[in-house]
């Protein structure tokens, strides 16, 4: 079944008619053609697919196109500044060394943002917490956590 | 004013930006004009004959362009394979399947809903064989033959046999002798595999996809598929991981050439995280059986191994990990005789390959022996780790020479940091500590392809571009090469752009594949900056009246030497634009090949079972030692690590803040290999039951310990600026450390990896604890 949905996916309104089976990730990726969001598992297990819905992280292999209707989205492509100039959070994962071969990096920093926006000044493990439904197979999480404190002190103004 | 040197400094990954923006693009990112969806029929048995398929119904479903099958489309006469006797793969197979989940046939339709339908429609009649899961039953007289033409279903043989093994146990004060395990594990990479084929009109192919070795994989594509070599092109692209399970050559990528030749169209065979885990590649199981002679002083006279190595359906690139494991273990600790004994056995199961946390049950079982000697002799076991442990010149059983050796000095170091000595045996109450040394090789033979070439032009504005043949898999080697650039040039790394891993572009490069990108790749481009500086200074001596001797460079500046701050200077770009108006722009030709000497190799790789094998097989040893605290639950029999002491030994460290990354990645591979990760099978069909995250379990942020990084420094003499392998090698010996660490806490010895909590809790009720 077809469905007339509206998305607003960082700060731009789509009007788009969707089927009603496909994903939400599917249709960020393959109809709105932003594909900075990644797919590792389809199926709720890795977290690499993570977006901002009304403020909130959420698996978007896991939900449906139509739920998301009337719903502000936020993806990686709408953390960054003018001319690509890069979000603290994002410049903070380049500078520790938190991105090896990037493809879950996405995710993790949508993760990041959603904690940042809540909580200023987490500790190590609200920050494991945060990241904990994450997969990465390569860094081997320490520069990850390393890049979320630096992104909090560089937001906070301290860095 | 002269720049300060790049070599050393923490210098952020130059491709992290459009990573970190969501902007790179990675192959499933791509979609070109006309491009259809492929989707694969697999073989729903672990050993079948194919008897007939009748694709029929498929094809005529609207949407569908093309069907290929093995029978009708796959060239005869190519096989895959890395070594010329291990060529045993159809990628496209007509006869017979071997796993569960083979390839049998592909549809490319309009749409990924239409293809998936169409695939539904293939039917696929098959024989059902009696298939064989495990090394004991492949091995058992009768035991159904994965391969034919393959007797006791072995795929190959290696020995080494130097000195008199039997002797010198008869003359020993003490032997020691175990079997230690370890199971099939995955790489579980997180980018699922995808790749496209585009085949043009003039016969060309181009291909995007991920691959560590992309002349490797053009080289086996060619050979499969019958297509001239330079017809076949594969572009770089930003690529999720690799550790070492993106070696091969896979059907997906010859199924998406089938499929574009036959319609003229680009095709995407795109794979789910099912098809990655039953399909893609594992790490071969392994039964490591070692005895060890020791003098009373504690000298090492012989070490005997038997090595039983399992690679599922195809021999792969397990044939590397069948000689990778003696390469780990001649050089770590000395012996006099020595016997190396390893098979290379097929099972019905997925494919095994190279992978990153490599020989760990070898390291491991030295670790474990000399806790155990050392109690039996009465000799402190870090005594006797340093009293057997190779240095620098000293030579391997197989006459390898070590350039330069750190194994001692990170013995030391690992002890001091982290207080071993105090807390051995002090912990109490269900801790320990342990310790364990490894090893790894930067660059070992890979015959034609062990040479790397690189190129540099000048562009008029005075930046250059790079040209290499290596890729990069979030190991950091796009950083890497710019770096050296830049520093020999003594330019800004932003004015070193890159072209790599392109195959129609650059020179021919081993690829990130038996970790030489440091020593070959890396030297390749220091040599083509140096020869790029050579010419640059030839114009600016012309400019400025003076040979080139007399000119010095610095940042973008000419001058003369001894006129230094006085006197005419010329820009970089002037010395460019002077080179292209005189019709000799300025580049720079770079070419390293391994300082490997096969004079006496006698390693003939076209027989599958070789007595001798004398010679220099690597460039370069990287040694480092792990010590791990860590807390065993009796009630649940989990194992918690609280913390690593890592030091490595890999020479000058060029970037401190990416080799440490990529020594966490390494610990945190081992972590999952060592405690959880294993992959099991369905007895009755043979099908794999972990092919998720959710029955395969990786680590997560929640089980990384805390972990400190130390470096021994020593530079090597072969590695671009004294740096040789840095990221596997410190970390081979954790398992080691875990089982040791598992010891003092508890008493408890184990030996099968990885030490799941079942395991553990059994080991514990076997000694009455718990
Ligand atoms: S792709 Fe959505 S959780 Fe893995
Ligand atoms: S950086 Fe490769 S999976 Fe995280």
């Amino acid at each position: 079944m077809k469905h007339d949905i509206v998305l607003k996916i960082n700060n731009e309104t789509h009007r788009i008619t969707v089927d009603s089976r496909r994903t939400l990730l599917e249709v960020i990726r393959e109809e709105i053609g932003l594909t900075g969001t990644k797919e590792m598992c389809n199926k709720g297990d890795c977290g690499s697919c993570t977006v901002l819905l009304d403020g909130r992280p959420v698996l978007s292999c896991m939900m449906l196109a139509v739920e998301a209707d009337g719903k502000e989205i936020l993806t990686i492509e709408g953390l960054a500044g003018e001319k690509n100039s890069l979000h603290p959070i994002q410049q903070a994962f380049v500078e520790s060394g938190a991105i090896q071969c990037g493809y879950c990096t996405p995710g993790f920093i949508m993760s990041a943002k959603a904690l940042l926006d809540k909580n200023k000044d987490p500790n190590v493990d609200e920050i494991k917490n945060a990241i904990s439904n994450h997969i990465c197979r390569c860094t081997g999480y320490v520069q990850i956590i390393e890049a979320i404190g630096r992104a909090a002190k560089i937001l906070g103004g301290v860095e | 004013m002269k720049r300060e040197s790049l070599i050393g400094k923490d210098i952020p990954r130059i491709d992290s930006p459009e990573k970190a923006l969501g902007r790179a693009k990675f192959a499933a990112d791509i979609v070109l004009p006309g491009m259809l969806y492929a989707k694969v029929v697999r073989s729903p048995y672990a050993h079948a004959r194919i008897l007939n398929i009748d694709t029929s119904k498929a094809a005529s479903l609207p949407g569908v362009k093309a069907v290929v099958t093995g029978i009708e489309d796959t060239p005869r006469g190519g096989l895959f394979g890395i070594v010329s006797y291990t060529k045993d793969q159809v990628l496209l197979p007509y006869d017979k399947v071997r796993y569960y989940g083979e390839e049998v046939a592909a549809v490319a339709a309009i749409d990924e809903d239409t293809a998936e339908e169409a695939a539904e429609l293939i039917k696929v009649d098959y024989e059902p064989l009696p298939f064989v899961l495990n090394v004991e039953d492949a091995l058992k007289e009768g035991a159904p033959l994965v391969h034919e033409d393959k007797p006791g279903n072995i795929a190959a043989r290696y020995l080494v046999n130097e000195g008199n093994v039997e002797e010198a146990f008869i003359n020993s004060d003490y032997v020691w002798e175990k079997t230690f395990t370890c199971e099939v594990a995955s790489h579980a990479l997180p980018e699922p595999y995808t790749a496209i084929a585009s085949y043009e009109p003039s016969g060309k192919m181009n291909l995007w996809m991920q691959t560590q070795c992309p002349f490797q994989t053009r080289q086996a594509l060619s050979n499969t598929l019958k297509l001239p070599l330079s017809d076949i092109r594969i572009h770089s692209i930003p690529m999720g991981g690799g550790h070492g399970g993106r070696s091969d050559t896979f059907p997906a990528a010859f199924i998406a050439c089938l499929l574009s030749k036959k319609t003229g169209r680009p095709v995407q065979v795109k794979l789910s995280r099912e098809e990655i885990e039953d399909c893609m590649r594992d790490k071969a199981s392994k039964i490591w059986h070692i005895k060890v002679g020791f003098k009373k002083d504690g000298t090492i006279t012989a070490r005997d191994i038997k090595m039983t190595l399992e690679c599922g359906a195809y021999a792969s690139s397990s044939i590397v990990e069948l000689w990778v494991p003696l390469l780990i273990d001649e050089v770590l600790w000395r012996t006099e005789s020595y016997r190396y004994f390893g098979e290379l056995v097929y099972t019905n199961k997925t494919i095994s390959s190279m992978m990153r946390t490599r020989a760990h049950v070898g390291p491991m079982s030295m670790e474990v022996c000399f806790e155990q000697a050392g109690e039996a002799l009465g000799i402190d076991p870090v005594e006797l780790r340093l009293k057997n442990a190779l240095q620098t010149g000293e030579v391997s059983p197989t006459k390898s020479t070590i350039t330069s050796s750190g194994l001692k000095d990170s013995i030391k170091i690992a002890v001091e940091k982290s207080g071993y000595r105090e807390k051995k045996g002090r912990l109490g109450a269900r801790r320990g500590i342990g310790l364990g040394s490894g090893n790894m090789q930067s660059m070992f033979y890979m015959g034609f392809r062990s040479g790397s070439t690189a190129f540099i032009k000048f562009n008029d504005d005075g930046s250059c571009t790079l040209f290499t043949g290596n890729c990069d898999l979030g190991q950091g080697n796009q950083t890497l090469f710019t770096q050296i650039v830049a520093e020999e040039l003594g330019i800004d790394m932003k004015d070193v752009k890159l072209c790599y891993g392109d195959t129609e572009l650059c020179y021919q490069d081993p690829g990130t594949y038996s970790m030489s990108a440091t020593v070959v790749s890396g030297s390749a481009v220091r040599k083509a900056a140096l020869d790029a500086k050579r010419r640059l200074l030839e114009v600016a001596g012309d400019l400025l009246d003076v040979s080139w001797e007399e000119v010095e460079m610095e940042g973008k500046e000419f001058s003369v030497r001894y006129r230094r701050g006085k006197g005419k200077t010329v820009s970089l770009k002037e010395v460019c634009r002077t080179a292209f108006k005189r019709g000799k722009p300025i580049f720079g030709f770079g070419d390293h090949r391994a300082r490997v000497d096969y004079s006496d190799f006698n390693m003939d790789l076209n027989i599958p079972y070789s007595e001798r094998t004398y010679g220099q097989k690597v460039a370069a040893y990287s040694y480092g030692t792990t010590v791990v605290e860590l807390e065993v639950d009796c009630e649940t029999g989990k194992i918690k690590i609280d913390r690593i002491w890592a030091v490595n030994d890999c020479g000058t460290v060029i970037n401190p803040l990416l080799v440490k990354g990529n020594m966490h990645g390494q610990l945190n591979f081992m972590i999952g290999h060592g405690l959880y990760e294993m992959n099991r099978w369905d007895i009755r069909t043979g099908r794999k039951l972990t092919s998720d995250f959710r029955s395969y379990k990786v680590p997560t942020a929640n089980e990384i310990p805390d972990i400190e990084t130390y470096f021994v420094g020593k530079p090597d003499p072969n590695g671009p600026y004294g740096a040789k392998e840095g990221s596997l090698g410190f970390g081979c010996g954790l398992h080691g450390a875990i089982a040791n660490a598992i010891h003092d806490a508890t008493g408890v010895w184990l030996y099968d990896v990885p030490f799941t909590p079942e395991r553990v809790l059994k080991a514990l009720e076997e000694r009455g604890i718990k």
